[in-house]
């Protein structure tokens, strides 16, 4: 029995004492060794998702948001039949398993198969627990409203990188840089939460964009290129007070949930990246110079009783013979002889001035990417014709959103904005970043302005050249325009190709908005005043009722008007 | 007298320790089993967040997508709602807006 006892307090102290051992190995002699492998067992580096800020419309509706979604990916080393596995993801994701199997037989150790999957079909592949294929959590940029402000909203790359519009211009504020935290794991690899919440998030944008205005001028836009079977149309409204942008839209557009269908025509912002001839509404260049510089009065007469003009040796004629028109009706005509007429009174230097004075051959300084500043010869560079011309809106390429520009600066008095689209930015917890505020300057005097709002008013008038473009319970006023395009065969202008545009204000006296229409190479008509002056009545009316604007005729029975 | 007071306290505090030190040694290894407990709880809900958080998102930009005029229009116009779309004839839109914070909300048949 004793015998017994010491053997078993033998091996007990003995098996004492090698766990002493051990533990001083451990312990002492190797515990940078144990404490590394522990730490890598232990240990996982987490890399955060960042979520791209939130771009919202002026109203605070959301025009980009973030959806949390999936990435596959692979280790090849730990695939034994690569062949099983391709044809079984195959089945799931829209892949040739001939795609699949060339991401599995690589030497990589890591290796994409689909990124940001819709996760719908996500559980359905992890069910299949296939050895070898992970799976990544991600943020996937989303577009709720579809196209809707495609070119202005723009797009991300597939790493959420901005490549177009608000999304590339404003990509520092949105995106964040991203993070990598160090989470525990036990022996199955399930994470020992420490708790703490771990998410980074870029700033919110505020976009001077309002959804409904911009739906209201995109439905009408599409229907008039639908009607006038157009090549491409462009259409921006804007506050004429403060340069903030309401609207602005393109044809052809394309979804922003997938660009890479679209063709790079489509993605063009073509109100800033596209110019043109202006034509005829360019003409209040040189009519606003002529008031301001005391050359004519309202009731100049001009004769246009020949129909045409020579200058420099080329004979420029008007639509129709006018006969003698004063300087209101050259306007409200639209008459190139009389427009020539004032410019040659004007002279080169002055009219070069306005033209620069009015920002032309110049960009706008909005605050979105690939804005062009058109083209304005100075006066040394001119043809014996380029007075003509550039004093009737040829030999000179704008963006549209120049001569909106323009036009803003009649409507609120004679002040030149500069056009914005993000009015404000905020950190994820509320706090102002950045805030827009509107640039102006004085180009023109109040009395001129005010002038020429009256002959502008006349344009949709009896006898102007836009009645189509009269607005149903408030005045507009505008101009239209019908430019020749070039043919790129004969490098002269075009009897068939023309640009047909109506740009205005309303409520002319108090204008709320200010609007441009450019209808390209419309079919079966092409005067500005038929081809784009109905779009812009039809979108002016509606947006009036959108915003609920009193009519001018406010004062008559049932309605009920504010101070406002 | 002394000795034996204290040969007595000695015999107390001997079983005394020995409780002690095994209630603090159990305390300490329940603590870090309650802690593991409760991070792999935490872990489990946070799982569950993430999964909330997705769908809410998902939910947030139906909601986006179905709060579009576009939209609205279309229901409209597809008879959903009597009459179809139609903006507001501005001869019938009332107008009301307080002159200043405090006052109260002014309205006229005539303009102010």
């Amino acid at each position: 029995m004793k015998k017994r006892a010491i053997i078993l307090s033998t091996a007990i102290v003995f098996g004492f004492v090698a766990v002493v051992f051990r533990l001083v190995d451990i312990m002492l002699f190797n515990h940078d060794w144990f404490s590394a492998k522990a730490r890598f067992q232990q240990v996982r580096k987490e890399i955060i998702p960042v979520k791209r800020g939130i771009i919202f419309d002026r109203r605070g509706r959301e025009m980009a948001i973030n959806l949390d979604t999936e990435s596959i990916y692979c280790d090849p080393s730990e695939i034994l039949s690569p062949d099983k596995v391709a044809s079984a993801l195959s089945g799931r994701i829209n892949q040739k398993p001939e795609v699949i199997l060339t991401k599995l037989n690589t030497d990589k150790r890591f290796n994409w198969i689909e990124r940001k999957l819709n996760i719908e079909y996500i559980q359905g592949i992890k069910d299949m627990r296939l050895k070898g294929i992970g799976f990544a959590p991600e943020i996937k940029r989303y577009y709720p409203k579809g196209s809707l402000a495609s070119h202005v909203i723009g797009f991300v790359n597939i790493d959420n990188n901005g490549l177009e519009g608000v999304e590339q211009k404003y990509d520092k504020y949105l995106a964040s840089r991203s993070a990598k935290a160090y989470v525990f794991r036990d022996a199955k690899g399930n994470v020992l939460s420490d708790g703490l919440s771990r998410e980074i998030k870029g700033n919110n944008v505020s976009l001077t964009i309002d959804e409904g205005l911009q739906y209201i001028l995109e439905k009408n836009l599409d229907a008039a290129v639908l009607h006038w079977r157009a090549a491409s149309a462009t259409a921006i409204m804007i506050d004429p007070y403060t340069g903030e942008i309401l609207a602005m839209a393109n044809r052809p557009t394309f979804d922003v949930n997938n660009p890479s269908d679209a063709t790079p025509s489509q993605r063009r912002n073509r109100a800033i990246t596209d110019c043109y001839e202006p034509g005829s509404t360019f003409k209040i260049i040189a009519g606003t110079a002529a008031l301001e510089e005391g050359i004519v009065k309202p009731d100049t007469k001009f004769d246009c009783n020949t129909g045409y003009i020579e200058v420099g040796g080329k004979k420029i004629r008007d639509a129709h013979k006018h006969g003698i028109l004063s300087f209101k009706e050259v306007i409200q005509k639209s008459s190139n002889v009389g427009t020539i007429k004032i410019g040659l009174n004007l002279g080169r230097e002055r009219l070069y001035e306005y033209v620069k004075r009015f920002g032309f051959g110049e960009k706008t300084g909005i605050d979105l990417a690939g804005e062009v500043s058109g083209w304005v010869r100075p006066p040394a560079k001119w043809s014996g014709t380029s007075i003509g011309a550039i004093s009737i809106g040829q030999e000179v390429a704008v963006t549209p959103l120049q001569v909106l520009r323009a036009y803003s600066a009649i409507a609120n008095g004679g002040f030149l904005v500069k056009p914005y689209i993000v009015s404000e930015i905020r950190s994820p917890d509320g706090n102002v970043v950045h805030k827009t505020n509107p640039e102006t300057r004085r180009i023109l005097s109040e009395k001129t302005v005010s002038v020429f709002r009256e002959i502008l008013k006349a344009v949709t008038e009896e006898g102007g050249t836009a009645m189509e473009a009269a607005v149903d319970g408030n005045q507009v006023a505008g101009k239209t325009g019908t430019a020749q395009l070039i043919d790129p065969k004969t490098k002269r202008y075009s009897k068939e190709k023309y640009v047909s545009s109506f740009v205005g204000f309303v409520p002319a006296d108090k204008p709320r908005i200010a609007m441009i229409v450019v209808i390209h190479e419309p079919k079966g008509q092409i005067y500005g005043g038929v081809v784009a002056g109905p779009v812009f009545r039809k979108i002016a009316s509606e947006s009036l009722s959108y915003l609920s604007v009193p009519r001018d005729d406010s004062k008559e029975k049932r309605l009920l008007v504010s101070n406002k | 007298m002394i000795c034996r007071r204290e040969n007595r306290l000695i015999y107390l505090l001997k079983p005394i320790s020995v409780v002690l030190l095994l209630f603090s040694i159990f305390s300490i290894v329940w603590l870090r089993s309650s802690f593991v407990s409760l991070e792999y709880r935490i872990s489990s809900l946070e799982k569950k967040k993430t999964v909330l958080m997705r769908d809410m998102k998902m939910l947030a930009a139906d909601r986006a997508n179905l709060m579009s005029v576009e939209r609205f229009e279309k229901v409209a116009n597809n008879g959903t709602v009597n009459g179809g779309f139609a903006f507001p004839d501005r001869v019938k839109v009332v107008h009301v807006k307080k002159a200043k914070d405090k006052e109260s909300y002014m309205a006229a048949f005539n303009k102010k």
